[in-house]
């Protein structure tokens, strides 16, 4: 008399464990393996050569000691590092008030108005939206002739090739980062709160400076940050705008590169520019946690 | 509320307009100041232009120089969305189907080359180009194109992928549907329209690149934004303002006709 016991399924349909919906191990390898094997390639291995090449030919740490010993290129990265601290703060600052308004405003054409002018910049084109301002800033170009219009002043300023043409470069490309990172942050703070400070007697600094600000403050530290890592990195702004007056590291890897041939040195440049973006990443995740940067990106 | 008190409550809020107001400006001035210098027939840029006509866009319409530069950047920035693309859907299906361990570090790993200063990844890119061989190959510059439009495809898709609940795929499988059919035909169809935003934004993002096609294409490759790059450091040429005006033009339109498709749906 056969058991229950005795029926077994048929050969070969043994489960060790129970069915699950989602796929195996096996099928989600054989799904990433094309992204896992084009991120080897051209992102960590990049990123390891980049050091290897800096200390071949014997030299283990010459070339990295030159970019700080060399006139030139230790003035391109203080200016990096000086101008992109310039850049987060601006484009934060500026981010903030376009953010804010767009959570606070009940016009609909205000906020209409300001996701244009918070996105225009992301679908310009890099090379376009330089170009744009190369003609805002020409000496023959319109805020010269307004200015001249206006009586400020009496000759063309030269506005191009200067440290203010390279930050409003940057930082208009790096507006809507800043945009959509702070508003992610904005978002959380209940309007509620606000009209509860009004009604206790706050005025409307009162409620940013003591109810807001402290909502905020993490999340607008995340994005100084995260600015500030883009910036480093900016190679058509810095030569399309700073020209050779206003050098970044961008310029001097430029110059390494196609007109002094020298690229190991070009490859020391770049790793310092390599770690102090890791260092920034690092502050960012021990500042907010990748949860955090996640989402704001 | 006292009265010196309302009037610094006004005064604030007019600060605040001032400043969004001049922002506003500072973006947009760039725009329409390209846009309006495209309609002059001047013989070189200048303000306030004197005659005004629509020659440059004829000059860019005859001129094999633009056309071939806007060829090739089309045919780049398809064939770099595809394989992001390709690359992305498999990785986001790892991710949010299957039980692959670190499947969550899959994730940073896709976006990390957002986070990469451009000055430095291309350098990095043209060691490595130079010893794979791939300096000046389409096939190359379409690939490392691709790992930048990564990011957009897996971030964009990601946040569609957690939208869809497994649940929906295991009624179908019950159902009788193979995974694979459950997979295409219901989770990857309903994040349809986030995965082609997503391939817009990597075409964008390889559309408008020109950091590693100045290291990476040599001289052969050409693509707009190095000619005008080029063009630029070496006295620039009026068609560009043409060329950028359309550009901004179709881009505009690119992006504003599906908002306002949908905007009748979600009402």
């Amino acid at each position: 008399m056969a058991t229950v016991e005795t029926v077994r399924p048929a050969k070969g349909r043994v489960r060790a464990r129970p069915w699950r919906p989602e796929a195996g191990p096996v099928t989600g390898l054989l799904l990433a393996a094309p992204m896992l094997v084009a991120i080897v390639l051209f992102v960590a291995f990049p990123l390891v050569q980049v050091f290897v090449d800096a200390s071949s030919g014997g030299v283990p740490v010459q070339r990295y000691t030159d970019v700080f010993t060399n006139p030139v290129s230790r003035r391109a990265l203080a200016t990096t590092l000086t101008d992109s601290a310039l850049v987060a703060v601006v484009t934060v600052a500026l981010g903030a008030v376009i953010a804010w308004t767009l959570h606070t405003t009940a016009r609909r054409w205000v906020r209409v108005l300001l996701w244009t002018t918070a996105l225009v910049p992301f679908w310009m084109g890099m090379i376009i939206k330089n170009y744009a301002i190369y003609l805002l800033l020409a000496a023959n170009g319109p805020l010269n002739a307004l200015l001249m219009g206006l009586g400020v002043v009496d000759s063309p300023l030269s506005l191009l090739y200067t440290k203010f043409a390279v930050v409003y470069g940057i930082s208009y490309s790096l507006l809507p980062y800043a945009v959509l990172a702070l508003y992610s942050v904005f978002v959380q703070v209940d309007r509620s709160l606000l009209s509860s400070a009004a009604v206790l007697g706050a005025g409307r600094a009162q409620v940013l400076a003591t109810v807001v600000a402290p909502l905020v403050r993490g999340g607008v530290l995340v994005a100084l940050a995260l600015i500030f890592l883009l910036s480093i990195g900016f190679y058509v702004t810095p030569i399309m705008l700073g020209g050779l007056q206003t050098p970044f590291m961008a310029t001097v890897i430029n110059q390494q590169v196609f007109s002094l041939y020298d690229f190991p040195g070009a490859a020391a440049s770049a790793a310092i520019l390599l770690v102090i973006a890791f260092v920034v990443v690092a502050t960012i995740l021990a500042l907010a946690g990748g949860k955090t940067l996640r989402r704001m990106l | 509320m006292s009265a010196p008190r309302r009037a610094g409550e006004k005064l604030f809020a007019a600060c605040g307009a001032v400043i969004t107001g001049t922002i506003v400006v500072l973006v947009l001035a760039p725009v329409v100041l390209t846009v309006l210098l495209s309609f002059s027939n001047d013989a070189a840029i200048q303000f306030p232009p004197q005659s005004w006509g629509v020659q440059r866009y004829l000059d860019l319409a005859a001129s094999t120089k633009w056309l071939t530069a806007l060829w090739l950047s089309v045919r780049l920035a398809l064939t770099s969305a595809t394989i992001a693309f390709v690359l992305g859907v498999g990785a986001l299906l790892a991710i949010h189907r299957t039980r692959l361990p670190l499947r969550s570090w899959l994730e940073q790993a896709g976006i990390v080359s957002l986070l990469i200063p451009m000055s430095a990844y291309s350098v990095a890119m043209y060691s490595v180009f130079s010893q794979l061989g791939l300096l000046g190959s389409f096939l190359g510059l379409a690939l490392a194109h691709a790992v930048l439009a990564l990011p957009f495809i897996i971030l964009v898709g990601s946040a569609s992928m957690r939208g869809v609940p497994p649940d929906l795929e295991l009624t179908a499988i019950t159902l009788g549907a193979s995974r694979a059919r459950a997979w295409g035909g219901i989770t990857l169809r309903l994040v349809t329209p986030a995965l082609a935003g997503g391939f817009v934004m990597a075409f964008q993002t390889s559309f408008e690149e020109a950091v590693f096609v100045n290291f990476l294409g040599g001289p052969g490759l050409v693509t707009l934004p190095k000619a005008i790059f080029d063009s630029v450091q070496f006295g620039s040429d009026p068609v560009i303002t043409a060329i950028s005006a359309s550009i901004v033009l179709i881009s505009s339109v690119a992006v504003a006709l599906p908002l306002a498709l949908t905007r009748g749906a979600r009402r």
